[in-house]
Formats: structure tokens, C-alpha cells, sequence
């Protein structure tokens, strides 16, 4: 079986992935930076009242917490009293897609401008991606690892906290694996017939 | 190509949902993913006889240093995303299961590499084992995913010619 163009592409693939994870990670602070701004409004829009603040730190997002101290017992708590807890999301467990993508774009033969162009595009999908996961990963915390007491506060019914479950699972397992695949596909599909020509004679009987 | 994505999109998502289900976890999920522990136990132990696994924990018994196969590390989801991809392929049902098959062997192949080397890793230095477990394996296990994809599509037939009658 002639593979040598794959093996080719692979190579070259994994010849790229150090140096792009590499780049990825020193420049942490400046990727970032759209997921962080895009959390933030998402939980400022959606649950102002709990999360008072969302600080950006390399690449830990520091989301703090307000909210109504659990009364104890034989404690009293003032009137108009607050508590405040904070607690970090790695943003980049979310975000390894970029540099995997990169590495398969710059793997792949094809014009500068067009290198760029498909980055790009992909760039901005892929933080989406990883804003999902981020933003269901403080849900799920919100959710699933504070104490009951304080989970109930956000109001949330079964249906809804299975949901939240479910967007957790699905931003952490599936969106940063698959996206960078999905995009690179859709990019090249000149170059997939070259490496696998019976691809396209697939869609070709399909479209008979 | 858009029927191919949607197609994908939606394979995938009913996979990842019935995967993710209470009774398919318990019947399904949970034991595929403790005998993964002992198979990854059971290899380690021909080359060092310090190990031991239960549950979905493999443990070295000197260092006392465990890890725990959870979800996304028995390689069930790269599985799920190549099925959905070879599934929306448009291709002959015997060449989609011998692919899913043969996928499924080279990803399991793949993932108990991955186990074994974050076992050696986590115990050698904590940031080299979280680097592998969180970014690096995760990304060198979908372009596994990939490398079988593109070389599954090398086999799929050429243009079939219309059957004429008379």
C-alpha cells in the first residue's frame, strides 16, 4: 500500500508539534487573552450575582465567588455580610487544539496566504471551542464540587445541571480533539484527494 | 463534503451521549476501562514486577505512586470520533468495519503506550506527567486518529461504473 505521502505529511506534522506547542505555551499570556475576555462577559452576562470577578493569570483564569455565607451553628452572620471563594481553571487543558492545528496547517503544502487565512478562521474557532470548555468547567465546579448549599443558590434543576454535565464532558473530551480535525479537513480538501484519491471518488459515486 | 460533516457531527454526538449514559457506563464503559488497567498492568509487570492494578488504578508498590484510568484516558472518545468519521464516509459496509476494527486495535495500541509512559513519566517528574497527560498525549492520540483515517481512505474504491442492462 503506497503511504509514502501520508508518512510524508505525518512527519512533518510531528517534526512541527514541539515547536508549536513550545510557541503556544511561552505565548500563554497573549493566547489567551480572547478566551479570558470572552469567558468574563459570557459569566458577567450570565451569573453576575455569584461570580464577582474573573482574573487572568498566565494561564490559570481565577474566577472569584460572592456569595450568601451558609449560616453555622451557634454563628452568626451580620446582615448584608458576603463570602467570597476563589478557584482557578487551567485554560489550557481546553486549548491544546491550537497548537495541534497549527502544527497540521503548517505541515500541509499550500500557499502562504492561504496558510494564514486558514489559521486564522481556524484560530477564532478554536478559541470558541476553548471558551465552551472553560466556561462549562466553571459551571460544572459551580455545580458539582461546591458544597450543596451553596450549589442550590444557582437555582438549577435536574435537567438543567445533567445538561451543564453534559457541556462539561463534551468541552473537555470532544471539542478541543475533534475541532482541529474537523477544521484541517475542511481546509484541505485538494490536498486529502491527493493523499487519499479514493475520498473523493466516494463522494463522486454519492453524488451519482 | 457538508453531508459528510453533518452526518460526522451527528454520529458523533449520539455516540458521546449514549457513551456518556448511566447503564452504558456501567455496562460497557467502567469494565472496558478497568481491563484496560490490567492489561496496561499486566505489560508493565513483564518488565517490572513492582505493579499492581485494581479497579481502573494501576499502582507501583515501591514509590506508592498510582494512576487512575479515567474518562478520556481509555481512548473510548478518539474510537467515538474515528466510527462517526468512517461511519459518514460514504464506503462499502465491509470496508467501514474492517476499518472501525483495525481503528480500533491501533488506537487501543496508541492509548496503552500512552498509559504506560505517564505511569514512568508521573513518577519521574510531576510537570513532565502533567504536560504529557493534558496537552501531549491528547494531541498525538487524535493525530493517531487521523493517520488511520487518511490511510483507510487510500482503500475506499475508485469511481464505480453504472451496471448497464442487456
Amino acid at each position: 500500500m503506497p503511504a509514502s505521502p501520508i508518512k510524508r505529511f505525518m512527519l512533518k506534522v510531528i517534526l512541527w508539534l514541539p515547536v508549536c506547542f513550545a510557541g503556544w505555551y511561552y505565548m500563554k499570556g497573549v493566547i489567551g487573552v480572547p478566551t479570558f475576555f470572552l469567558v468574563d462577559w459570557i459569566m458577567a452576562a450570565t451569573l453576575p450575582e455569584f461570580i464577582k470577578d474573573i482574573e487572568f493569570q498566565g494561564h490559570l483564569l481565577n474566577v472569584v465567588l460572592q456569595f450568601a455565607p451558609p449560616t453555622l451553628p451557634g454563628a452568626e452572620v451580620p446582615r448584608g455580610q458576603v463570602a467570597e471563594l476563589v478557584f482557578s481553571v487551567n485554560s489550557l487543558m481546553y486549548g491544546y487544539s491550537i497548537p495541534l492545528y497549527t502544527a497540521l496547517i503548517l505541515a500541509t503544502p499550500d500557499e502562504e496566504r492561504a496558510k494564514w487565512i486558514h489559521w486564522s478562521i481556524g484560530f477564532v474557532i478554536l478559541v470558541l471551542a476553548q471558551t465552551w470548555g472553560v466556561s462549562f468547567d466553571i459551571l460544572q465546579t459551580l455545580l458539582f464540587k461546591l458544597d450543596a448549599g451553596l450549589s442550590s443558590q444557582l437555582g438549577f434543576s435536574s435537567l438543567q445541571r445533567e445538561l451543564a454535565a453534559l457541556g462539561y464532558q463534551f468541552g473537555y473530551l470532544i471539542l478541543p480533539a475533534v475541532t482541529p480535525l474537523v477544521l484541517w479537513i475542511g481546509f484541505h480538501q485538494r490536498f486529502l484527494a491527493l493523499l487519499a484519491p479514493g475520498m473523493q471518488a466516494g463522494f463522486n459515486n454519492r453524488n451519482d | 463534503m457538508l453531508r459528510f460533516f453533518l452526518v460526522f457531527l451527528a454520529i458523533q454526538a449520539a455516540l458521546f451521549t449514549a457513551e456518556l449514559a448511566r447503564p452504558v457506563q456501567q455496562a460497557v464503559i467502567i469494565p472496558f476501562t478497568e481491563s484496560i488497567a490490567s492489561l496496561s498492568a499486566w505489560m508493565i509487570k513483564a518488565f517490572d514486577s513492582g505493579v499492581i492494578a485494581y479497579s481502573n488504578v494501576i499502582r507501583d508498590q515501591q514509590s506508592g505512586f498510582a494512576v487512575a484510568i479515567e474518562a478520556g484516558c481509555n481512548g473510548v472518545e478518539a474510537t467515538i470520533v474515528l466510527v462517526a468519521a468512517m461511519l459518514a464516509m460514504p464506503a462499502p459496509w465491509k470496508l467501514k468495519l474492517l476499518g472501525i476494527g483495525i481503528g480500533f486495535l491501533t488506537i487501543q495500541a496508541m492509548n496503552l503506550l500512552r498509559i504506560i509512559s505517564l505511569f514512568y513519566l508521573g513518577q519521574w517528574n510531576q510537570t513532565a506527567f502533567d504536560w504529557a497527560h493534558l496537552y501531549i498525549w491528547q494531541a498525538l492520540i487524535m493525530l493517531d486518529v487521523l493517520v488511520v483515517f487518511l490511510i483507510w481512505l487510500r482503500f475506499l474504491p475508485g469511481k464505480q461504473e453504472p451496471a448497464h442492462a442487456g
